[in-house]
């Protein structure tokens, strides 16, 4: 391989090292504000603060949101694990490897889980009263058939693959 | 599988090493060898054409079909 390559497969794992620490950064963020709405200062203060919104409306729509948070925080870790993987493969030379169909297609469920929750997050913009800027995007599906289809044929290919390496 | 490949008894015949194949029929050592221990999925017509040029025989000498070989 490249050397330039190497470094830019070493950097992406720093990356993704770092991602997925501070994809458990934001766990324990979001589940310290779902506990934290529920304390009787935060209420009052919400209560006090005079917005036009309904404090019981925004309440919920803040805790909806933080659930969603909390509950895509799993598939995000499983996500990054598995594409840390993919991207070792790419490093240590040598990708086409079945394991890699498996984990190209378990990114595409847990990608799927998390636009099924960014669904749900559109659905929590909706209720409160003021939304918080969420568009419906077609990207996020699109990558999800993308990679269902690239798990396919990374399966295929890597079929095609060990016949070839017992070709003589 | 039922196919059997017949290269050593090829080799012993014709007095030849299976290095001294591999040069003459520019297929490594490594490769030869999964052949002739039969371990090989699939053989290219162009390897069957230098293993019969070079040991002078036909693919009927080299490879043999056995019933119920295993799968």
């Amino acid at each position: 391989m490249v050397v330039s390559e190497s470094r830019a497969m070493k950097a992406v794992i720093t990356l993704l090292r770092v991602l997925i620490i501070l994809n458990l950064v934001a766990a324990g963020f979001f589940l310290l504000l779902l506990v934290g709405s529920y304390a009787d200062i935060v209420q009052t203060k919400i209560q006090q603060s005079g917005a036009d919104v309904s404090p019981a409306a925004l309440l919920a729509s803040v805790r909806l949101v933080m659930t969603i948070g909390l509950l895509s925080v799993p598939f995000a870790h499983v996500l990054l694990i598995r594409l840390k993987a993919i991207v070792g493969t790419v490093q240590a030379g040598d990708p086409f490897v079945a394991d890699n169909a498996g984990h190209l297609k378990t990114i595409a469920w847990t990608l799927l889980a998390l636009q099924l929750l960014d669904v749900g997050f559109g659905f929590a913009s909706a209720i409160a009263e003021e939304p918080f800027g969420w568009t419906f995007s077609l990207t996020g599906w699109l990558a999800v058939i993308l990679l269902f289809v690239l798990a396919r044929v990374f399966d295929h290919g890597t079929r095609m693959r060990e016949e070839l390496a017992g070709t003589v | 599988m039922a196919i059997v490949v017949k290269l050593d008894d090829l080799l012993h015949a014709r007095r030849m090493t299976l290095t001294e194949l591999s040069e003459r029929v520019e297929i490594t050592p490594a490769n030869l060898s999964i052949l002739k221990t039969g371990k090989a999925k699939a053989i290219r017509f162009s390897t069957l054409d230098a293993i019969c040029r070079v040991l002078d025989c036909q693919p009927g000498d080299v490879l043999n079909w056995v019933e119920g070989g295993e799968e």
